[in-house]
């Protein structure tokens, strides 16, 4: 692979990535690949790039479905109050954008989603807050506001991964259990 | 506390907190990412799949017709983008061939797509 990086031949030094080895994960692929790179590496480019915006296109079909969408959307009045849910909060755009909002006066609740951290020590939800808040020379006062809501779960899952049952007071609004999907 | 049931059937009591972000949610920032260049698009299939929860969880908010969904792409999203057409443009680019590079570009595109197509309310009346 180095050899080929190296190479005098510009397209066929282009076809390698840092991500060529994932991508061709055995012997006989990334021999193939290779072979193809030295050959004619001009035609496959063009295949690679076809072939890799095809397993987008799949991707993407995958996960747009129509079945899943609610027959109409609802047709409640604008509120001007912000209810706002972020997810990665615990990251370093996403520690600003908390601190952003709670520091606006027309910002009812921010609720926050983050994964639980993983590993042998399970590190507090608020510690790692506070921990990224102090490395960004954010107000961990911050922290302390009501209305912020920290929540850990994974949008990948089931009701977005959330366990266990969350009391809160300040959604004045009763919530529509007629659809409980 | 008080919960008051609309309509005839009853939520899951673990499934509170849920339902009652979906009654008052109007802003959603999806900014939660798998941060890897090294890896192929397949492996960002989980962000991917959170990407549609959160439309649909936009779809069946009580503000959904108002609601704001922002999601935090990458420049990673337009890696093949062709300089010679001019800057790449500021709204959805339908050829998949521009962000072929590296998987956490291709993910980040495929969720633009994703988003896009979940959030049309033409997609549900065709």
């Amino acid at each position: 692979m180095g050899a080929l990086q190296a190479s005098e031949s510009p397209s066929a030094s282009r076809l390698v990535t840092p991500s060529t080895i994932y991508e061709h994960s055995t012997v006989a692929k990334l021999a193939s690949f290779v072979v193809g790179a030295v050959v004619n590496p001009d035609r496959l480019e063009s295949v690679t790039v076809t072939s890799r915006a095809d397993e987008i296109e799949k991707m993407i079909k995958k996960y747009s479905s129509a079945e899943r969408l609610p027959p109409a959307l609802s047709t409640v009045a604008d509120t001007t109050e912000v209810v706002v849910l972020i997810t990665g909060t615990t990251g370093n755009l996403g520690a600003q954008l908390v601190d952003v909002f709670l520091r606006d006066g027309r910002v009812k609740k921010v609720y926050t989603l983050n994964r639980p951290s993983g590993g042998e020590k399970k590190k507090d939800i608020k510690a790692r807050h506070a921990e990224r808040f102090v490395d960004k020379g954010l107000d961990v006062v911050l922290l302390l506001d009501e209305r912020l809501v920290l929540l850990e779960g994974d949008a990948s899952g089931d009701h977005l991964g959330l366990s266990g049952e969350v009391y809160e007071e300040v959604c004045a609004y009763p919530f529509f259990g007629g659809d409980n999907r | 506390m008080h919960i008051l049931f609309l309509g005839g059937t009853i939520a899951k009591k673990t499934h509170v907190g849920f339902f009652q972000m979906r009654s008052c949610v109007n802003v959603i920032i999806h900014n939660a990412w798998r941060l890897d260049f090294n890896l192929s698009l397949s492996s960002f299939e989980s962000n991917i799949r959170g990407t549609s929860h959160l439309v649909e969880f936009a779809r069946n908010a009580r503000y959904a017709s108002s609601l704001k969904f922002l999601f935090t792409s990458s420049v990673t999203s337009a890696s093949s983008w062709d300089q010679s057409k001019g800057s790449y443009p500021e709204d959805v680019v339908l050829d998949a061939g521009y962000a072929v590079g590296n998987g956490y570009g291709e993910s980040k595109y495929v969720a633009e797509r994703v988003s896009t197509l979940l959030s049309k309310k033409e997609a549900i009346e065709g």
